[in-house]
């Protein structure tokens, strides 16, 4: 296996959930994940993985970087067997295509530093990591985390309090 | 001690403080009630975003941002709505034909029928299929009992006297436009002064019941009479009835129809419903008893008829007064699509009428429409 086999086996799943959440399509963010590995196969060595995977994913959706086709399409073969590997998820229920529009509105409402934070802490990046990745010092990731929680958490119940009210008047 | 500010709550909770950090915001959140609770607090925000989050893992593939999937509409909802048209539709059965006498009617016919070469029958069975089949009476059989089968001997005599070409259904060539015939001043003078009956029926039954006159002696010749009269009245037109080529354009409240009035010359009918099924049943129950009951007397004459133009054209003049309510306005457009807007008098609804035609045409389209659509709602009621 090579080293690049490796990253993505051990890397993939995280860093696509972590793009889906971020750009909210998931062909774009296997696109970003694929040419992020290629990004890897050009270093020589890389000393925090995890935390440069993320910082070059993130900066790519930054900067629209092009792609490298020819490289990609090796990856896409992998991508292709680590999908059918997968179980396919349920049947989008109205009720959670409505959740995850939320879900949506309240990530997208955050400032950019704290989301893309909150989104790798949820990948498991550690407070290092998350400041490595995003040039922040380590003793401010719990502030920025704190924060980027509490927003969410506060903008995600009014949207659903206004759906409900909305609801309300609707069957009144 | 200090308090705990959040962020150090959080990076404790994440695990990501030394260990010596870590001991003492532990002794320190066990006496602080007060960070106990904002300890509480971050533990449900840690939760809550992590559930948040993985709402958006089912992310769609390939999205591409405004383009929601099409509503469809509940066929239920067209069900609903063709019977409540059906109903209006009956309404203006009776209303326009339920005063008129039956003797007259068959005694017209054939005098018109045999000295001007009416146009066939045969294709109102088409227009009346699919407005009743669509709906109502599904598991009926509306079409046995067309109005051509139950009309007088004379225009049954006709029918059977078509060559069988005219029964193909959707057969293109039933009516070259060349054969129709122009629409005459005589006969536009006739439709205005049919409007302004239809105006003082409707202003008579409104202010009081007219006094009785006879009525029909039972339900069944009372039916028999409409039925003559709807087919006396297109073989009084001079014109096939007109053949619905597609429902083209379909949204809630509205109805359009394309009606092809010759080969490749299609009309397009769109009715805003009044979709309100009590006012709809009730209109037709209120008006149906006073209309039967008379106040036609001068409509018997100007529709059935036709031959004796100048009795008509006294009557439109004697009507001039009666007030404009019904009268179509008239849209013309530079790409040579004209429109005749209306509202239609027993329903209320809003009717517009568009096609390549002149306002004369157009005006005896709408009233060729309106025949097929009553000889429709009359066989479906029949039926029932």
């Amino acid at each position: 296996m090579t080293d690049v086999e490796r990253l993505f086996r051990t890397y993939n799943a995280a860093l696509v959930r972590y793009l889906t959440r971020r750009l909210g399509d998931r062909d774009w963010a296997e696109e970003v994940a694929q040419e992020t590995f290629v990004r890897a196969l050009r270093q020589t060595s890389i000393q925090n993985e995890r935390a440069w995977l993320f910082a070059v994913a993130t900066n790519l959706v930054r900067d629209e970087a092009r792609k490298d086709i020819r490289r990609r399409k090796h990856l896409a073969l992998l991508a292709e067997q680590e999908r059918e590997a997968m179980v396919e998820p349920e049947e989008t229920t109205l009720e959670r295509a409505q959740e995850a529009a939320m879900a949506r509105k309240a990530v997208d409402a955050l400032a950019e530093r704290d989301r893309l934070a909150l989104l790798m802490r949820e990948e498991g990046l550690d407070y290092n990591e998350i400041a490595e990745a995003l040039e922040l010092s380590p003793g401010s990731v719990g502030t920025t985390l704190s924060r980027a929680r509490r927003r969410l958490v506060e903008s995600y119940e009014a949207l659903q309090k206004s759906r409900e009210e909305r609801e309300k008047h609707a069957a009144s | 001690m200090q308090h705990l500010d959040e962020g150090t709550i959080h990076s404790w909770l994440d695990g990501a403080l030394s260990a010596d950090e870590a001991a003492r915001v532990e002794a320190h959140v066990k006496e602080c009630a007060q960070c106990q609770a904002a300890v509480a607090e971050a533990r449900g925000f840690i939760a809550a975003s992590s559930r948040i989050l993985t709402a958006l893992d089912n992310a769609p593939r390939g999205v591409i941002p405004g383009t929601a999937p099409k509503r469809r509409i509940d066929p239920m909802v067209w069900r609903i709505a063709a019977t409540v048209l059906v109903v209006a539709a009956g309404t203006l059965v009776v209303v326009r034909n339920s005063g008129l006498n039956l003797q007259t009617a068959s005694k017209e016919v054939p005098v018109l029928t045999s000295a001007q070469a009416p146009a066939p029958m045969a294709p109102q069975r088409d227009t009346s299929t699919p407005a009743s089949a669509g709906s109502v009476s599904s598991e009926k059989a509306p079409v046995a009992n067309s109005p051509a089968s139950v009309s007088s001997g004379a225009a049954r005599d006709q029918v059977s006297s078509r060559p069988p070409a005219a029964f193909r259904l959707g057969g293109g060539a039933a009516a070259p436009r060349e054969s129709r015939p122009k629409v005459s001043a005589d006969e536009s003078q006739r439709a205005a002064g049919e409007r302004r009956d239809l105006t003082t029926l409707e202003s008579r039954v409104g202010v009081a019941p007219a006094p009785a006159l006879p009525a029909p002696q039972s339900r069944f010749e009372a039916a028999q009479g409409r039925s003559a009269n709807v087919a006396a009245m297109d073989a009084a037109a001079e014109v096939p009835a007109l053949k619905i080529v597609g429902v083209p354009r379909r949204a809630i409240g509205q109805k359009t129809t394309s009606y092809e009035v010759a080969p490749g010359d299609t009309v397009v009918l769109t009715e805003v419903l009044k979709v309100e099924l009590n006012a709809v049943v009730t209109t037709g129950m209120s008006l149906a008893q006073p209309a039967a009951a008379g106040a036609v007397k001068t409509r018997a004459t100007a529709k059935a008829a036709a031959a004796a133009t100048d009795t008509v054209r006294t009557e439109a003049a004697r009507l001039d007064a009666a007030p404009p309510a019904v009268v179509p306005a008239f849209v013309e457009t530079p790409n040579g699509i004209n429109t005749l807007t209306w509202t239609d008098s027993t329903t209320g609804s809003g009717m517009k009428l568009s096609g390549r035609h002149s306002r004369e045409e157009l005006e005896e389209i709408k009233r060729r429409i309106e025949r097929a659509r009553a000889a429709a709602a009359d066989s479906v009621k029949r039926s029932r």
